[in-house]
């Protein structure tokens, strides 16, 4: 592929990503395999993507303070050691059938996050400005939403751990990242509002992939041209889907994200078909 | 929801703008080297310098984080951060010994 059109490729679904707190490659990789790459070409570029869409939406996200760094943390530790399982029991399942296992998944989230209605969490009047931000100790917090604050709790801890680390078996044994899981479970099962649940998702995805993507450059696997395409268009993308993201309200952006799920999923059952 | 709402680092809102602000630059010395790599003949070394620093930048923000909770005393989120560095040193680890 040329590296112009990788990089407009890149730009696109890394904004997509970011905004739907997905990750880019999600979207990238297939689109990429179907123009005849070779899905081991393709992995460290996806990865890049994802590695560079996180980072280029950091600013922006931690200024909105919607990021929730110890959620991050905690869940991406269940997904750490979910993804080493997985990688070790790579070749049990058939990859045709943790596909659409996968895009089932996608529908699921999609049709959960879909059919509820307003916002679970509402701006609180008697919340002072002080209390915007992460609270010392616990997965809590508060966010600002049209100059209102909203705080929040994050709930069923053990259950969303248990779906994070779920999700990383997937992706040990898939490659595929996890973030369509992770973001749905996050503010579906753990009741944690959609921009955090994207923000934060954004975040540690990123920190999952660049260890991977440390591997496929020891082992020499990345397209250096290409991966610096990727670089440039993951980089503008994920600025602008932050942007986006920041600007638009929380039912918006879950029906965005049901909306994105499902084109994952059909993108899944083509994989296989 | 009901009072009381919990604490927050007073320092947090400072400290992630300025981490933001350099994640920022470190990603615009990330894509500087990624055109210097495609640009100049035999730039590939540029490139994956630039890549590899972009790698870096994430699990550098875990690496922060546990300082930054340390610093306040958050003792059960530092362990959770060294938790999850333990990991993801791990997961290359195995996979080169896989491979």
């Amino acid at each position: 592929m040329h590296p112009v059109l990788l990089l407009m490729a890149a730009l696109a679904t890394s904004a997509v990503g970011t905004l739907g707190g997905l990750g880019g490659a999600i979207i990238l990789v297939p689109v990429l395999v179907s123009t005849g790459m070779s899905p081991t070409e393709v992995a460290p570029l996806g990865l890049l993507s994802v590695v560079v869409g996180s980072s280029a939406a950091a600013n922006r996200q931690m200024r909105a303070h919607t990021t929730h760094h110890r959620l991050g943390v905690v869940t991406e530790s269940a997904s750490t050691a979910g993804a080493v399982v997985g990688a070790l029991a790579a070749g049990i399942i058939s990859q045709d059938a943790l596909t659409l296992v996968l895009a089932g998944v996608a529908l699921f989230a999609a049709l959960a996050g879909g059919r509820r209605k307003g916002m679970r969490w509402k701006p609180d009047d008697e919340a002072p400005p002080e209390v915007v931000g992460e609270w010392i100790g616990t997965m809590d917090g508060a966010y600002s939403l049209d100059g209102a604050v909203v705080p929040y709790r994050t709930s069923r801890v053990g259950a969303g751990l248990v779906a994070m680390g779920v999700s990383g078996i997937i992706t040990g044994l898939s490659g595929v990242g996890g973030g369509f899981i992770k973001t749905p479970a996050k503010s579906e099962l753990m009741r944690v509002p959609v921009k955090v649940s994207s923000s934060t998702t954004t975040f540690s995805i990123g920190i999952t992939a660049a260890s991977a993507l440390l591997v496929k450059i020891a082992h020499g696997d990345l397209d250096v041209e290409l991966g610096a395409a990727v670089v440039i268009g993951s980089l503008v993308g994920g600025q602008v889907g932050a942007l986006v993201q920041s600007k638009l309200s929380p039912p918006v952006i879950r029906r965005f994200l049901s909306v994105a799920l499902i084109a994952v999923a059909v993108t899944l059952v083509v994989r296989v078909l | 929801m009901s009072a009381p709402y919990g604490r927050v680092d007073p320092t947090q809102h400072d400290a992630e703008e300025r981490l933001g602000r350099v994640i920022e630059r470190t990603l615009l010395v990330v894509a500087a080297l990624s055109v210097l790599g495609i640009l100049l003949p035999g730039g590939d070394a540029i490139a994956i310098a630039g890549i590899a620093v972009a790698a870096a930048i994430p699990i550098a923000r875990v690496a922060w984080l546990a300082w930054r909770w340390a610093r306040i005393g958050d003792r059960r989120y530092v362990w959770a951060a060294v938790l999850l560095l333990v990991l993801i040193a791990a997961g290359p680890v195995i996979a080169l010994l896989t491979s």
